[in-house]
């Protein structure tokens, strides 16, 4: 038979740091499946919006996607889950957390064949001035996308919702105080404007890869086992833990750029930490439904 | 398929609609239909179409072009432009293109709101065009200095598509905001100094006058009356951002809530202006947005079929010296420019681009100076460039696509010669960026 | 028949001129409340979160209550280079060609934006945003405009059949 053909789109382009994993899955999957499954990535948010990635999926426009877990929590309000931890892939792995989650996308007509984690490429907060403690953010105005939003209420401090396209003049302009982010690619442009770095961060990354279910059905069930344990029992644990290289640059770098390092005291860290899961999860079972967010909390929880 | 062979295929029937007089938003529309349909697995793909289409309206970068329309209209309708002109006259009656010096002045003030070439188009191009004509300015020197000195909306920080770049291409936004001022002041300089020539050369394009000997109390109380308030405007833009009360996009309302405001402090803003100011700005906001939503997605169905990638490709492995290939890519951002908005060709070229001109070990706060105007002038070129559509739709009535076109050619000229500067002078960028970054 | 038409036209046009002033007023709106955003915050209120959003929404909605009112006044932006110069016969065909077009165009859009916006509704999607409305009444602005151009397109349709040039 000829191989499955699938069309995959990205959260992000090519050639950024966030889709080089996905890189390297294609080239080993359209190798080590020769014949069976062909990926064609067609690319990132230039083809297909990345909120709307999972829904374009789910119909069929487009075969598969590498996505953010809190792109299409409208869709499968349990996704943003994948975020909730402070445990590594292997400790989620272990737990029936993947299969639980296969099932909850399938009520929604999609394949999760798995995820890309990223462990490492968590969650900081920058901020504009100098912070010495959790206090000290009471009040301020940080920038978040919609899945932060508790974090930032139950800090006491006022979410605001920019573009990202205007953080930087924000900032300058003292419009914002600071805004949450990954780890990655700060120092080069938020030079001259972050004064603090918040430690430790909060969450986790891991990036789920979704098929559409016709196109999913087109594989016999042997194919589907290989595929989805190719990619959650090989390929993904040699994946969590290839950032820390790129980490260590991006800090020496931030300190260069006069970013500074507050990192809290051990009470007022696992505050931090305590604070941000309570809050991520309130707002899981208030959209999912509390039930459903028990039962995964006790799966991630450390 | 060789991406010149998808790109015909895609961009003629596109052209031929248009040229048949199918309105460009649906000529747009109807190459995605079909686009998606064949692409994307038939209704699935027609599904996605109007999900995308829906999406690329629900955009707040999209919202300052509909404010800008609202604070043209208020400033022509309520008679603030008038009275602006009638004061230049006085002052500069004699000056043969002042009208259009103005314009230019009026994009270098502007330039210091974010967004994209659009919104500055809608403002000024609702404000100054009706009146200019009717001042007896022709359409190049009426159109053209708004089309041109449009652009300088994103060589002038706040900059949102130097922002953008800056994220996408993993590069200092602090120093591309330096980097840019000193090209994007060099275009303003060689609009002027084109403005001035050409009058000088024809001067029936921009007709001066003898004006009646007018005395300097006269002129200075026009000043005061007509000039002074306007101040106002600029703060509620400018001032704001400076101040950090209001983002770049935010600004924008502000802008129109003073402009309506000064209006009504002068009596002029009777129900009819104020109705008649909001139905025209949401209507002409309608066109423009929907042929933005028409272009956002044929992008999309472009970098869907590869045939963009393959133009990198094909660019990338040009057998030349890195100083041409660099100005190639940088000519390739311009010719994607004529079909393509700017976010898709950041997106599809920087995260390429950026490496391989850090590897050549060039600078690539320069590339990024260069990138910008080459985006900006695309955004201005004929056939497809957004900001063509858009002031036809702002211009006044009888002003056609030809007129738009060659009032634009001349200022793409001046901005592929501000690219050459830039590129044999590098330093045009650096000393600035080396002098604030030590 | 034709009293009918011109009954039905007038009913149309009452509804495109109610849509597009709905635009304005939704328009009016959104330069409001950025404007008390901007003065709250300034005073050292909150920040409203919702208002970036809602601004967006109600852009797309001005988009596609106010193109069916463009439609009938012939005002979308039209690439005249050839157009405008052609006349008689010419004209017509390409009238009754781009009419054609534009009437399969919306109709498809129509019918596949209601399919969608019924899915949307039975799945229970919502936007990924701080609001977090359900995403089928958003979608849904884009078959309404929709269907009234197709209703348009279809009266540009009838005129040019019956020799109109528009
Ligand atoms: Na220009
Ligand atoms: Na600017």
């Amino acid at each position: 038979a000829d191989p499955v053909q699938i069309n995959a789109v990205t959260l992000a382009p090519r050639s950024v740091y966030i889709t080089q994993p996905f890189a390297q899955f294609v080239e080993e999957v359209n190798e080590r499946f020769a014949g069976e499954i062909e990926i064609n990535w067609r690319g990132g948010p230039e083809v297909m919006p990345p909120f709307g990635q999972a829904e374009g999926v789910r119909n069929g426009a487009m075969g598969m996607t590498y996505t953010s877990p809190s792109y299409y929590q409208g869709l499968v309000p349990t996704s943003g889950t994948m975020n909730l931890s402070f445990l590594n892939y292997e400790e989620i792995a272990a737990t029936d957390y993947h299969e639980r989650m296969t099932e909850l996308h399938a009520e929604q007509d999609l394949a999760f064949i798995g995820e890309i984690p990223a462990t490492q490429l968590n969650f900081q907060l920058y901020m504009g001035e100098e912070v010495t403690g959790l206090a000290d953010l009471e009040g301020k105005r940080i920038r978040v996308f919609p899945t932060l939003l508790p974090l930032v209420q139950a800090l006491g401090a006022e979410p605001i919702v920019l573009p990202m396209e205007e953080i930087y003049t924000a900032l300058e302009r003292g419009t914002i105080d600071g805004f949450m982010q990954g780890p990655l690619g700060q120092a080069a442009q938020f030079e001259g404007l972050v004064e603090t770095v918040v430690q430790p961060g909060v969450y986790r990354a891991g990036f789920p890869v979704l098929m559409n279910m016709d196109l999913f059905n087109q594989m016999s069930p042997d194919l589907q086992e290989r595929f989805t344990t190719f990619l959650r029992e090989d390929f993904a644990p040699r994946m969590d833990n290839i950032w820390a290289e790129d980490i260590a640059t991006e800090r020496a770098a931030q300190e260069a750029a006069g970013f500074n390092y507050l990192m809290l005291s051990e009470e007022e860290a696992a505050r931090y930490e305590a604070m941000a899961m309570d809050a991520a999860w309130a707002m899981t079972a208030e959209n999912a439904g509390a039930e459903i967010a028990a039962e995964l909390r006790e799966m991630l929880d450390r | 398929m060789e991406w010149y062979v998808t790109l015909t295929i895609v961009l003629v029937p596109l052209f031929g609609l248009m040229l048949a007089g199918l309105p460009v938003a649906f000529a747009f529309l109807a190459i995605n239909l079909v686009g998606s349909y064949i692409l994307m697995g038939g209704f699935s793909g027609v599904e996605q179409l109007v999900l995308n289409t829906v999406g690329s309206v629900t955009s707040f970068t999209l919202i300052p072009i509909a404010l800008f329309m609202i604070m043209g209209e208020a400033m022509f309708r309520s008679g603030i432009a008038i009275d602006l002109m009638d004061t230049l006259d006085k002052w500069f009656g004699k000056l043969r293109g002042r009208l259009a010096l103005m314009a230019v002045g009026g994009g270098v003030l502007f330039s210091t709101l974010t967004g994209n070439s659009m919104g500055s188009i809608a403002l000024l191009g609702s404000s100054l065009t009706p009146e200019m004509e009717k001042r007896g300015y022709a359409k190049p020197m009426s159109l053209g200095p708004i089309l041109g000195s449009s652009g300088l909306a994103i060589m002038i920080p706040p900059s949102s598509l130097a922002v953008v770049l800056g994220v996408i291409g993993d590069i200092s936004i602090g120093r591309i905001l330096i980097g840019i001022i000193v090209p994007g002041l060099l275009m303003a300089l060689l609009y002027v100094l084109y403005i001035l020539g050409r009058c000088h050369l024809q001067p029936h394009l921009a007709p001066s006058f003898d004006v009646p000997k007018v005395s300097m109390g006269e002129k200075l109380t026009a000043t005061v009356v007509n000039i002074v308030p306007l101040s106002l405007i600029v703060f509620s833009v400018v001032g704001v951002i400076f101040l950090g009360i209001a983002t770049p996009s935010e600004a924008a309302a502000t802008g129109a809530f003073a402009t309506l405001l000064l209006a009504a402090l002068r009596r002029r803003l009777t129900p009819k202006v104020f109705g008649d100011t909001m139905f025209s700005s949401a209507n002409i906001s309608v066109m423009v947005l929907l042929i933005v939503s028409g272009a956002v997605t044929f992008s999309q169905l472009l970098a869907f079929t590869g045939a963009t990638f393959g133009m990198v490709d094909a660019v990338l492995s040009l057998d030349i010296s890195d100083d041409a290939i660099v100005f190639m890519m940088i000519m390739l951002v311009v010719f994607m420019g004529m079909f393509m908005g700017p976010l898709p060709i950041m997106l599809i070229t920087l995260p390429i681009f950026v490496p391989i001109v850090q590897q050549f070990g060039m600078d690539p706060i320069w590339f990024a100076a260069l990138f910008l105007v080459a985006i900006e002038t695309g955004a201005t070129s004929p056939p497809f460039g957004a900001a063509l559509f858009v002031m036809k739709a702002v211009a006044p009535k009888g002003t056609t696509m030809g007129d738009i076109y060659r009032a634009a050619i001349p200022f793409i000229l001046l901005d592929l010669l501000a690219i050459l500067l830039i590129f044999f002078i590098p330093e045009l960028v650096t000393v600035p960026v080396d002098l604030m970054f030590r | 028949m034709d009293r009918t038409l011109t009954q039905l036209r007038r009913v149309f046009s009452r509804l495109n001129l109610f849509c597009a002033v709905i635009g304005a007023v939704l328009l009016s709106m959104i330069a409001a409340i950025i404007c008390s955003e901007v003065v709250i915050r300034w005073l050292g209120g909150a920040s409203q979160l919702w208002v970036i959003e809602v601004s967006e929404y109600a852009l797309l909605f001005i988009t596609f209550l106010g193109a069916p009112y463009l439609l009938e006044k012939n005002l979308h932006v039209v690439m005249d280079l050839v157009y405008d110069s052609l006349s008689g016969r010419w004209r017509l065909i390409l009238q009754l060609m781009n009419a054609t077009i534009g009437f399969v165009l919306c109709a498809v859009l129509t019918v596949v934006g209601i399919s969608v916006v019924i899915e949307q509704y039975e799945l229970g999607v919502r936007l990924v945003t701080v609001m977090r409305p359900q995403s089928w009444w958003i979608t849904a602005a884009l078959p309404v405009g929709m269907a009234l151009m197709t209703v348009q397109f279809l009266d540009q349709i009838i005129r040019t059949l019956r020799g109109e040039v528009l």
